[in-house]
């Protein structure tokens, strides 16, 4: 019925005005929160010395790109993943849950035992690229970030999403939570990583320069949360000063793509991999 | 799943969620962002790779040779 037709449109342009109002409502409300740049709070901070870093290790074995590796908690071995279809080295940690990201746009949380859908997240527009658990003393919480360009903070027995930002201008490939559990960084194809303040509920710090126009695929905190490791597309890392938002260092060796960079459970190293078939364990 | 609603179901979902999201306490950066100032200075002093390890504590560090003169 064409009324009907009118009826519909009607209520659909008038839902889409009211989230556009909406919006608008949140990012007023975050505005007025914006005081004070982070860098400024850190202005009397000490600054960082002279950051030495360089490959202690290159691990050798896989035969194709390197996708994604992590620390055993308890051990100092490295678990990687990588396209040969191999997982190197092994799991010695075993956990009853798992959470996971899909290119469904969804995340799920399971019973690894059963096999059972315990919780599952919906929200994100595209395709969900990664996750992080918020720090065990913060709560029952995770971030996500995604190729529709959010990152979305989730509430993992409920299933709702708690804060959602979309500062950045293409797909997040990296989040992780800051150590102390308040905050969290991501990492992004616009080549830029971003903090975001999960009290402030916003944005606090952009680290990018002119000069770094490819993509960053993973990010890592340092223990005290003063540093940021980010691996990148133009097979560098870039080490940023969390405070003051400044390059402390570059970090040049992999031959092709970083794809995935980790700081050890004690913080004396990072290990990153990449599209060169390698690992390095850098100290 | 999300392709299975409707375009005004979507938006009602997102109006709501939208609605929600306005409402969340939020507190300046001069107090966030000094609680993180405060974190990092607060573990600075437990950070390997900010302060850095003497290479002989240094289970990283490459094995040296050995000299007989």
């Amino acid at each position: 019925m064409a009324t009907d037709g009118l009826h519909e449109n009607e209520t659909l342009a008038s839902l889409k005005s009211e989230a556009e109002s909406l919006k608008g409502k949140l990012e007023e409300e975050r505005a007025k929160l914006h005081d004070v740049e982070l860098h400024q709070v850190a202005e009397r901070v000490e600054a960082l010395g002279q950051f030495v870093m360089k490959t202690r290790r290159t691990l050798k074995g896989h035969g194709n790109k390197v996708l994604c590796m992590d620390w055993c908690k308890d051990k100092r071995r490295i678990v990687s993943s990588s396209q040969d279809g191999k997982v190197i080295v092994w799991d010695s940690f075993t956990t009853n849950k798992i959470l996971t990201a899909s290119g469904d746009g969804t995340c799920a949380l399971w019973d690894v035992e059963s096999g059972q859908l315990l919780q599952s997240f919906h929200g994100h527009g595209a395709d969900v690229l990664c996750l992080d658990l918020a720090p065990s003393e913060t709560g029952n919480t995770f971030v996500s970030g995604g190729c529709d360009k959010k990152a979305m903070v989730w509430d993992m027995r409920s299933g709702q999403c708690i804060q959602a930002f979309e500062t950045h201008e293409s797909d997040i490939n990296s989040v992780r939570y800051y150590p102390s559990g308040d905050a969290f960084a991501s990492g992004s194809d616009d080549a830029t990583c971003r903090l975001y303040d999960l009290r402030a509920d916003r944005e606090v710090a952009i680290y990018s320069k002119e000069s770094i126009i490819f993509g960053a695929s993973s990010v890592d905190f340092s223990l005290s949360g003063r540093l940021l490791f980010a691996g990148y597309n133009d097979y560098t890392i870039n080490v940023w000063d969390v405070l003051k938002g400044s390059r402390v260092s570059i970090l040049f060796g992999h031959e092709n793509r970083v794809s995935t960079l980790r700081v050890s459970p004690d913080g004396t190293a990072f290990c990153s991999g990449s599209w060169d078939h390698t690992l390095r364990v850098w100290a | 799943m999300a392709q299975d609603l409707s375009e005004k179901e979507l938006l009602k979902m997102e109006v709501e969620q939208l609605k929600k999201e306005v409402k969340n306490p939020r507190a300046p950066i001069s107090k966030t962002g000094k609680e993180i100032k405060d974190y990092v200075e607060a573990e600075a002093g437990n950070d390997p790779l900010l302060k850095g390890i003497p290479e002989d504590k240094n289970p990283f560090k490459e094995k040296g040779g050995c000299v007989i003169s």
